[in-house]
């Protein structure tokens, strides 16, 4: 519906063009449709503000995994957002000319785990010994979990069960006793009383100086592309302030997408300080270099020449 | 013996029915208690409603056509050059037995893994997906086509040259009835591996199609429309192995 | 010289020539190294998955989970198949829908089996058991099926008991189907296996592709999938020798 709706919107004024501005097109592969802040560019393309600073967007929407990279570094497309930072730095240490131009997401507010209702844990303190789940090995949820664990000083079994709809139906079941979960999954059923929120990735406010999530392209794109790259830019930080200035109309078009209550959504925002979703700076990327070490995807940490070849502010 | 033949279909008939209302009241049984699984089994109805909301909606049709399109696309794509190069090994003792067993154990290989190599190839769009049905659909077709020119007497191919049959004589009354059946029974089953390649990169990497719209409902919970999606990829499935097998019966028959 | 090794020669001196094309492309900097590795690279990936991810532990967990699928589908479906075939109408009854769920993308249910039993051994397990009874009961049924009626007759001309007759008549004579079946069953199973360990990101082969892919890890990506390759080829070269072995044909 949003591409139809774009395509009618982009040939009204492609017909009006007495005063239009040349498109220039440009590919974007975005994961995680159902998240909130993968709503910028789909947003921004509504509110025509794309179109203001000249550019048509296509969105490709992945399954969020290291197929979003891929995309850029083939040549697929010209961005590749909500990537992993440290899956990123994996990428430009083995060579791949990737270029980060914009913070995705910082800090783990966008997480949760929940038991049910019935649970006899109250909160993440009664965790010791009981199951907490995450979704993959070296994910996120993986790294969020045992940093919050660690903060409350408790040992939870921890256990990777995969995507949020398989780790809700087998804490139902009573397969595991903590689930995961992102905004807004099983927010609705959380609101009825079914569930209940332990523990938050929002209470680790340390990590909300880290951009977890990071915007790339390709340095082939920002040398032969700079008015595009410019103005990609420069409508992305504009579609963020739109998306917070307007917020109803925001929670109304997530709603629909994520076929969540608009209740929900405005809920669901609760979740993300706009500041946490503003594309610059790069924060915190020597904590992340430093992880990416411990986890073996950088065989060491960057240099100060390869942070500053990797990083591009685009002004 | 007529009589005893018929009954023996009605007999079959009935038995299909029954196994089918049976599995369908257990099914609505099992999800309306929520005893099984909770909301991860829906019961029968919930499902059947989700297929008539899908049914009855545009945008469904557009998910439709950009898999059934994938699927022409991979299938042809994959077909074609597995006849060709079928034809072109079983013509050729030495070539075909040196490519034999690369072609076996590619062949077996779950062709999901190249998505990368594809991307890399054609990009992320609905190419993607049809490259995959066309590397998926290619081995079966290949393997049956080798196998057929391999099972033509070699006598039939020495009678014809006796009569001096010009190369689309030769076509047409040596090979071709020869090789219909084995093609058209590789064709069945390409289309078959066509279809599970497309969806499953639909599944992994698309913006539209109904491998897509399954994850989709899978990420959003709603586990009646996920079956339901399920259901009807099942039944084009179906439906596309019945029309194949029909060719087949066909190609049976006549040659 | 048309020596029975010609076509073995000719075939890895392509590869051969393949591999060099490849290797000359990736150094050159054709393709993007992240994308296509040298098969240098990846045979070096190889050695280097084998002593620090456990390629051999991935290999051991996918062929066990196969084993453990093909063990209950043979289990399940040799019985199935045979009872199909004393209880004729249902075996034609069924018959069309066995064909259907041959053909159908049964692969497709794995979000469901993955709700069910989660990220575990039994989902990749039970993927393979499915496909591999589909296609062992169908092939059961039909093997036995198409024993010549003569050989019936003379047994029970002999008299001889249910079980006599499928040990002594039914399985020698429905064998070639019937292990047509087996061996189908067992390579459908060991693929999908495979597939679904790559899509869920768990297991043993399969999750091997699909992590050195997440870590950008190229040559190891390639070079578990050329050990994927040489599995399933090896399994089907196996399987086959197996059959020759039983009725040299």
């Amino acid at each position: 519906m949003t591409v139809l709706k774009t395509l009618l919107f982009a040939s009204v004024l492609f017909s009006a063009a007495a005063t239009a501005v040349a498109q220039d097109k440009i590919k974007v592969a975005i994961g995680q449709r159902q998240v909130w802040d993968s709503q910028v560019i789909p947003l921004g393309v509504e509110a025509g503000i794309f179109k203001k600073h000249g550019l048509e967007v296509d969105i490709t929407w992945t399954a969020g995994g290291a197929e979003t990279l891929q995309a850029v570094l083939t040549g697929s497309v010209d961005y590749a957002l909500t990537n992993g930072v440290e899956g990123v730095l994996a990428a430009y240490a083995k060579g791949a000319p990737v270029r980060i131009i914009g913070s995705e997401m910082r800090g783990a507010g966008d997480i949760y785990w929940y038991v049910k209702a019935d649970s006899p844990i109250k909160s993440l303190k009664d965790a010791d010994g009981k199951t907490m789940t995450f979704s993959r090995p070296g994910s996120s949820s993986h790294l969020t979990a045992q940093q919050i664990a660690d903060k409350f000083g408790v040992k939870p079994k921890f256990v990777s069960t995969g995507a949020m709809p398989a780790t809700r139906t087998q804490l139902v079941s009573g397969q595991i006793d903590i689930a995961w979960a992102a905004v807004p999954f099983a927010l609705d059923a959380i609101k009825k009383g079914e569930f209940r929120i332990i523990a938050r990735g929002g209470e680790l406010t340390e990590l909300n100086n880290v951009s977890i999530r990071v915007n790339v392209t390709t340095d082939k794109f920002l040398k032969e592309r700079v008015k595009a790259a410019q103005g990609f830019s420069r409508a992305y930080k504009e579609s963020l302030d739109w998306m917070y200035a307007n917020l109803d109309k925001a929670a109304a078009y997530w709603a629909d997408v994520s076929k969540i209550s608009a209740e929900i959504a405005k809920e669901g925002i609760g979740f993300y300080p706009k500041e946490r979703l503003e594309p610059w700076p790069i924060s915190g990327l020597d904590h992340s270099i430093a992880e990416a070490v411990k986890s073996k995807r950088l065989e060491k940490p960057l240099t100060p020449e390869q942070i500053k070849e990797l990083v591009v502010e685009i002004k | 013996m007529a009589p005893a033949r018929v009954n023996a279909r009605a007999d079959a008939r009935l038995i299909r029915l029954l196994t089918l209302a049976g599995i369908l009241v257990l099914w609505e049984a099992l999800g309306q208690s929520r005893l099984v699984f909770g909301e991860a089994l829906p019961p029968a109805s919930a499902v059947a409603v989700a297929i008539a909301r899908e049914i009855i909606s545009l945008s469904f049709y557009r998910h439709l056509a950009m898999t059934l399109g994938e699927v022409a696309g991979g299938f042809v794509f994959g077909a074609l050059p597995g006849v060709a190069c079928g034809l072109a090994l079983g013509a050729r003792r030495v070539l075909g037995a040196a490519a034999d067993p690369y072609i076996a154990a590619l062949a077996t290989t779950p062709k999901i893994v190249f998505l990368p190599i594809v991307m890399l190839a054609v990009g992320i769009g609905p190419g993607s997906k049809v490259a995959l049905g066309a590397i998926s659909a290619f081995f079966p077709v290949v393997i049956a086509t080798v196998a057929g020119m391999r099972a033509i007497p070699a006598v039939f191919v020495r009678v014809g040259r006796a009569f001096n049959l010009r190369p689309g004589q030769m076509v047409r009354m040596v090979y071709l009835p020869a090789l219909a059946l084995p093609i058209v029974t590789g064709l069945r089953l390409g289309l078959g591996v066509a279809i599970i390649g497309v969806l499953l990169g639909e599944l992994k990497l698309a913006s539209a199609g109904l491998g897509f719209l399954a994850r989709d409902y899978y990420d959003q919970y709603n586990f009646a429309a996920l079956y339901a999606i399920v259901a009807i990829v099942f039944a084009l499935a179906a439906f596309a192995n019945t029309a194949m097998s029909r060719l087949v019966r066909r190609a049976e028959s006549r040659y | 010289m048309r020596s029975r090794f010609a076509p073995a020669l000719w075939g890895l001196a392509a590869l051969a020539a393949l591999a060099a094309a490849l290797e000359a492309v990736v150094r050159l900097g054709l393709v993007p190294k992240l994308v296509v590795a040298a098969p240098s690279d990846t045979a070096l990936a190889i050695w280097r998955l084998a002593a620090e991810e456990d390629l051999f532990r991935a290999l051991g967990a996918t062929l066990l989970t196969a084993l453990g699928a093909v063990a209950a589908a043979v289990a399940v479906g040799l019985p199935a198949g045979y009872w199909l075939y004393k209880h004729p109408r249902f075996g034609l009854a069924y018959r069309n829908w066995l064909g259907a769920l041959f053909a159908a993308p049964l692969v497709l249910v794995y979000p469901v089996v993955l709700v069910l039993f989660g990220r575990t051994y039994v989902s990749t397990g039970f993927m393979g058991f499915v496909v591999g009874l589909v296609a062992i009961v169908l092939y059961t049924r039909e093997g036995l099926a198409a024993v010549s009626p003569t050989l019936v007759r003379v047994g029970r001309a002999f008299n001889l008991t249910p079980r006599q007759e499928f040990w002594k008549i039914l399985l020698p004579a429905g064998t070639p189907m019937i292990f047509t079946g087996l061996r189908l069953g067992t390579i459908y199973a060991l693929v999908n296996i495979i597939g679904v360990e790559y899509l869920i990101n768990f297991g043993g082969l399969g999750f091997v592709v699909s992590e050195t892919y997440d870590k950008f890890d190229t040559p190891g990506m390639y070079g578990a999938i050329l050990f994927v390759i040489l599995v399933s080829g090896g399994m089907l070269w196996l399987l086959k020798r197996i059959q020759l072995w039983l009725r040299p044909a």
